[in-house]
């Protein structure tokens, strides 16, 4: 049961005494004691307010939707006919719902390098700009849900989940109920997409738990798609201020930015994550000396904000980009030429920001993706068209993750990951990197993911970083393996391991060849496990679309995109053109209908697909992808991320194009059509 | 939301400026709402159903009078109801204005609408369509009352307040348009007077 | 997003319904309109009267030259007719904006037009072809203009004891074109205006309008305009003149023209 109210306190919550299947109902006062709010984690250096969000809520509500009381009926329909019945005594409060009119700030953050006021003070130029993406809702086609059961004999919860991974819900229950985690067991199953907004326990999800441990009967929760709507934290909304200093020649000198982000009412554990980096990507692609970022992340009463595919570096490229078309425009330099003058073409490549780029080609990029996209500019009375580009670089990677490769009896190969897929095919690409490290057919390896109790531990899967690091555990534990068979082979064939040759059909010596399977069937358990840590690995890439603009009626068509990703090596070409024609999609939604939208009393106004317009796929124009390949340093595979590049470089470059075709006038998305009439008239 | 309705009746200030505190006789001409003096004193408790087409919406709340300004003829009511099942719930602060016209009366509303819950979340048009019909049954309502014409409901509108027929008979289709409305909350305030 | 508890029942004639429907009771046919009410609870009926197995009345026929549809034929079976392609292509076109191809399967021409969407498509055509409605109730039958049935957004003049059973059209004016066109942020979702056109240079025009107001609405100015030989953008610009809000005015201004060119013969 939720507040309909974006900013109120709360008094009495009167449970009705009865109603059909009702068996419960939970407030914040029977979670007294039993449980805590969420945890919050706060990137390196950022300052942060301990305002962390409650599973319900406790004397004040801070968004429309929050959670405010658990009702529990032996059926869902009973449970919200109940929920019906349920009093709350409001006291509505006035609400905040501009970010950089809220004086309240959630989280903090500055940093930057190098001389910044010599670099704006020796400038021939400098050029300012505001832009702003609004709030999105990341409508994953499951929505989300737990179960939970409790073992009161053996003091087990048991948590089934739809989620990105099992750790971080294993990590969020056990701040929350704190327990050990020996005496929690989360299974996250093949789930159906997240985009990001799974990566966190939901308030929900900690209230199922405490719930069964309650009533001592396994509690479900499923929520609707506007339960979806209007409490699962929503990605973007971030607004810059940005100024950057050139010469006459068009050499970037110094960046400047203070970036405002509308949090929402609390600080999600992954809140402030997404503001972070993008300020730390503020220099985008372009060799700039010196660089001065503030981050002001404020409290609105809207529901919070998290990761959302890109979180953060979609932001990034967007405020760079504009940025830089801005300045061409005034400098009188064709947008391609000027950042051809500026990017970055040694590395590794260490920002003022403070991060290090490890590999790239970004100047092939940018040239692949003007040659894909066809460049056209028209002004006709009929039809206006225009061209733009856009550089991204964006973080991937990090921290560490675990594989466990197993040779079974019958010579078939099981890894367990710590990662787990929500769609982007981890089975395959995972299965693949087994195959070719030993020699077996694809079909032959099975992948298991989804049970703390089972995989080896890890961060996750979020920020594209499976394939980089999970795919690297498994690489590793599979050359471990295929060591462990070759002292196994050698012993078979009673010859020194020196003298072993490995090849597509098994190891082979003086003219005898063992296959795998002939090595499992000989008895002992072969396995080996890895685990792989590493710094950020940063993909890039270069994105152009051509628009046209329809001025009687304001109406945007993209006519087509080019999307050129530098992710490392690619282990599965395939998939990685899903990811990135799947991210594109997302992107275009982004710029030509999707907005979450709230009205002046902070209440969400398009909490329903009727009103968040969703592209169909006859909405897509055509894409030419293209994939240049500058393998990663820091990893066996050499590989980086892929699958958020098509959301982080598309409405960068979708923008421009609209600036583009607009004569220079410059629009945020959504590129609706009021807007665009306004500036035609 | 931030509504503001003009509207003319056919009838000198001086008979509309007190009807327009008269609580009873102005509610009592609406079918779908229902009321009592709130026993605590200077409000009125009571129910309002609203029906558009296949929607409903039942209301219960409380409205008194805030302020009245006799020289300048301005009355001001705040008004709020919760949804009688869900937890969805409207308030709203409206200020009355009226004012002599060639014998005729001019009357201004101006509304500060806040709906909470689903009506407010699922199709912010559905809102506006309902205001708009609403308010032009309540100038409708005023006008016959102060004329001395009965108001004779539409028949299918006899249990609840039928929004959309009401519009039917509302001054054509551009009025329609014209007029901004205002929402049940409003509407319940124009029953729900307090006591003077 | 679960309804509210309701009574249930399944008649299989139109005489059974009849005896069901009082001002608790709610007609259900396609539900692709009614159900999502439900779900969100916007709609309490006390009483579901599906009429989903009332088979007589799904029927498209042409009898007299004029065609008569049954209010439970299927959206998707409008679409699919040779009989409306050839004689009432007007039906046929805006049928197919309707929604998606899911939606049109269950969604019945007689649901569409008893709902009364501001942003449907089929009450805006319908008033394009001076279509009559034909209702019933358990005290005898009546019938229906466009411009009487649809009163306002949700709402028809039914009462709550009758039930839409055949909307019937006449036969196109000899030698008119028609055609249909409207305008929406992406394809199947809700119009945001439209105009159905027919015409026939010097002798018939119709104009209808979607968005223009909670109703269907006719430029009677406008056909006048254009029968007496007025250009299409002069005839859209009095058209677009009922629109109130000025960017959505200029939208419809621009559909109306295209609408009036493509229905030339």
């Amino acid at each position: 049961m939720r507040s309909p109210h974006a900013h109120a306190r709360i008094g009495a919550v009167r449970a009705p005494r009865e109603a059909p299947g009702l068996v419960a109902v939970l407030t914040s006062d029977e979670l007294d004691g039993r449980a805590r709010p969420l945890p919050i984690q706060l990137p390196h250096r950022a300052e942060g307010a301990a305002e962390p969000h409650p599973l319900l809520a406790t004397g004040e509500v801070r968004y429309a939707g929050q959670p405010v009381a658990a009702v529990l009926a032996e059926t869902r329909p009973l449970a919200e006919d109940a929920a019906e019945l349920v009093e709350v005594e409001y006291e509505p409060l006035e609400p905040v719902v501009d970010a950089r009119a809220s004086e309240h700030e959630l989280m903090r953050w500055e940093g930057g390098g190098g001389d910044i006021d010599a670099a704006f003070a020796a400038a021939d130029l400098v050029v300012r700009g505001s832009y702003a993406l609004p709030r999105l809702v990341a409508a994953p086609m499951e929505t989300r849900g737990a179960i939970a059961s409790y073992d009161g004999e053996r003091d087990l919860l048991t948590f089934w989940c739809s989620a990105q991974d099992t750790h971080r819900q294993l990590a969020g229950l056990i701040h929350v109920l704190e327990r050990p985690a020996e005496s929690i067991r989360v299974l996250v199953p093949d789930v159906g997409g997240a985009f990001g907004s799974k990566g966190v326990l939901a308030p929900e999800g900690g209230v199922v738990a405490v719930a069964a441990m309650v009533l001592g009967r396994p509690v479900k929760w499923a929520e609707d798609r506007l339960e979806n709507f209007l409490a699962a934290y929503q990605g973007r909304g971030v607004e810059a201020d940005v100024e950057l200093a050139l010469t006459g020649e068009g050499r970037m000198l110094g960046i400047r930015a203070h970036i405002y982000a509308d949090l929402g009412g609390y600080l999600m554990p992954t809140t402030a994550i997404p503001p972070h980096t993008t300020a730390m990507l503020m220099c985008g692609c372009y060799d700039i000396s010196s660089a001065d970022v503030r981050v002001s992340g404020r409290r609105t009463n809207k529901v919070p904000t998290g990761p959302y595919r890109g979180a953060g570096r979609p932001e990034a490229a967007y405020f760079v980009e504009r940025v830089v078309d801005d300045a061409a425009r005034e400098l009188g330099v064709d947008p391609v030429e000027l950042r051809r003058r500026n990017l970055i073409s040694e590395f590794p490549h260490r920002t003022p920001l403070g991060w290090t780029y490890d590999s790239g080609d970004y100047e092939l990029c940018l040239d692949e993706a003007v040659r894909l996209v066809e460049p056209e500019r028209e002004a006709g009375d009929e039809l206006l068209s225009g061209t733009g580009v856009a550089m991204y670089v964006e973080r991937s990677g990090g921290l560490a993750e675990s594989a466990d490769v197993a040779l079974e009896p019958d010579g078939r190969i099981l890894i367990r990951s710590s990662t787990s897929p929500h769609g982007q095919g981890h089975d395959t690409t995972f299965a693949q990197i087994a195959a070719e490290g030993l020699g077996v057919e694809l079909d032959d390896v099975a992948l298991q993911f989804g049970d703390s109790a089972a995989v080896p531990s890890g961060a996750g899967t979020f920020a594209s970083r499976s394939v980089a690091m999970g795919g690297s555990a498994v690489a590793l534990a599979v050359e471990k393996l295929r060591n462990e068979c070759a002292r196994v082979a050698a012993r078979l064939l009673e010859v020194p391991e020196e003298d072993l040759s490995w090849g597509p059909a098994g190891f082979s010596a003086g003219g005898r060849t063992l296959p795998l399977r002939a090595i499992a069937a000989a008895g002992s358990a072969l396995k080996a496990s890895a685990r792989f840590e590493s710094d950020l690995v940063f993909a890039s890439g270069a994105y152009a679309a051509v628009v046209e603009i329809e001025p009687a009626t304001g109406r945007l068509r993209v006519r087509r995109i080019a999307a050129v990703d530098d992710a490392g090596t690619l282990v599965n070409p395939l998939l990685a053109e899903g990811q990135v024609i799947g991210g594109v999609a997302q992107g275009l939604g982004e710029c030509l209908t999707e907005e979450a939208t709230y009205d002046e009393h902070g209440q969400p106004t398009s909490a329903s697909f009727a009103d968040y317009s969703l592209l169909t796929a006859a909405e897509m124009p055509p894409v030419a992808t293209a994939f240049v390949e500058s393998p990663s340093p820091l990893n066996p595979l050499g590989a980086k991320g892929i699958g958020e590049a098509g959301a982080i470089g598309t409405p960068a470059a979708v923008a421009n194009a609209v600036a583009d075709a607009l004569g220079g006038r410059g629009v945020d998305p959504p590129f609706t059509e009021e807007k665009l009439r306004e500036v035609l008239t | 939301m931030r509504l503001t309705n003009e509207f003319e009746v056919a009838a000198p200030v001086e008979r509309t400026w007190p009807l327009l505190l008269d609580v009873p006789r102005v509610a009592g001409s609406l079918p779908g709402a229902r009321l009592e003096p709130d026993p605590a004193g200077d409000s009125y408790r009571g129910t309002m159903k609203l029906k558009l087409g296949p929607v409903t919406t039942e209301y219960s709340g409380t409205a008194r009078l805030q302020d009245v300004d006799e020289d300048e003829r301005v009355a001001s009511f705040y008004v709020q109801g919760r949804e009688a099942r869900g937890q969805g719930s409207a308030a709203a602060t409206i200020v009355s204005r009226v004012s002599a016209d060639d014998g005729h009366t001019r009357v201004l509303v101006e509304t500060d609408l806040e709906v909470a819950g689903r009506q407010a979340q699922l199709g912010s048009g559905l809102m506006q369509d309902v205001a708009g019909a609403l308010l032009a049954q309540f100038a409708k309502g005023l006008e016959r009352e102060l004329t001395g014409t009965p108001y004779e409901a539409p028949p299918a509108a006899r249990e609840a307040l039928d929004v959309g027929a009401v519009a039917a008979q509302a001054v054509g289709e551009r009025a329609l348009l014209v007029l901004a409305g205002m929402a049940a909350g409003v509407l319940l305030g124009r029953l729900l007077w307090g006591r003077r | 997003m679960k309804p509210p508890p309701f009574e249930y029942s399944a008649p299989g004639s139109v005489d059974d319904a009849l005896a069901l429907l009082d001002d608790e009771a709610k007609v259900l046919a396609g539900g692709q309109s009614l159900v999502p009410l439900l779900n969100f609870r916007l709609a309490r009926p006390g009483l579901l009267v599906d009429i989903n197995g009332v088979s007589e009345l799904a029927y498209l026929r042409r009898a007299g030259g004029a065609l008569h549809i049954g209010a439970l034929t299927r959206q998707a079976t409008l679409e699919r007719s040779r009989l409306v392609q050839e004689h009432w292509p007007l039906l046929a076109h805006a049928v197919r904006m309707v929604g998606h191809p899911q939606i049109r399967n269950r969604g019945t021409v007689g649901g569409s037009v008893a709902h009364a969407d501001p942003t449907a498509e089929l009450p805006v055509a319908l008033s394009a072809v001076d279509a009559r409605f034909h209702a019933r109730s358990r005290r005898g039958a009546r019938t229906l203009a466009a411009g009487e049935l649809f009163l306002g957004p949700l709402t028809t003049a039914l009462a709550a004891e009758e039930l839409l059973v055949e909307i019937e059209v006449p036969p196109q004016p000899a030698g008119a074109g028609s055609a249909f066109v409207e305008h929406a942020r992406t394809h199947g979702d809700f119009a945001i205006a439209g105009a159905a056109a027919v015409f026939a240079p010097g002798s018939h025009a119709a104009i209808a309008l979607l968005g223009a107001g909670p109703v269907p609405v006719r430029a009677t100015e406008a056909e006048r305009a254009l029968v007496g030989g007025a250009s299409a953008p002069v005839a859209a610009g009095l058209a677009a003149a009922l629109v109130q809000d000025e960017h959505r005015a200029a939208l419809t201004g621009e559909l109306v023209r295209r609408a009036i060119e493509r229905a030339r013969p």
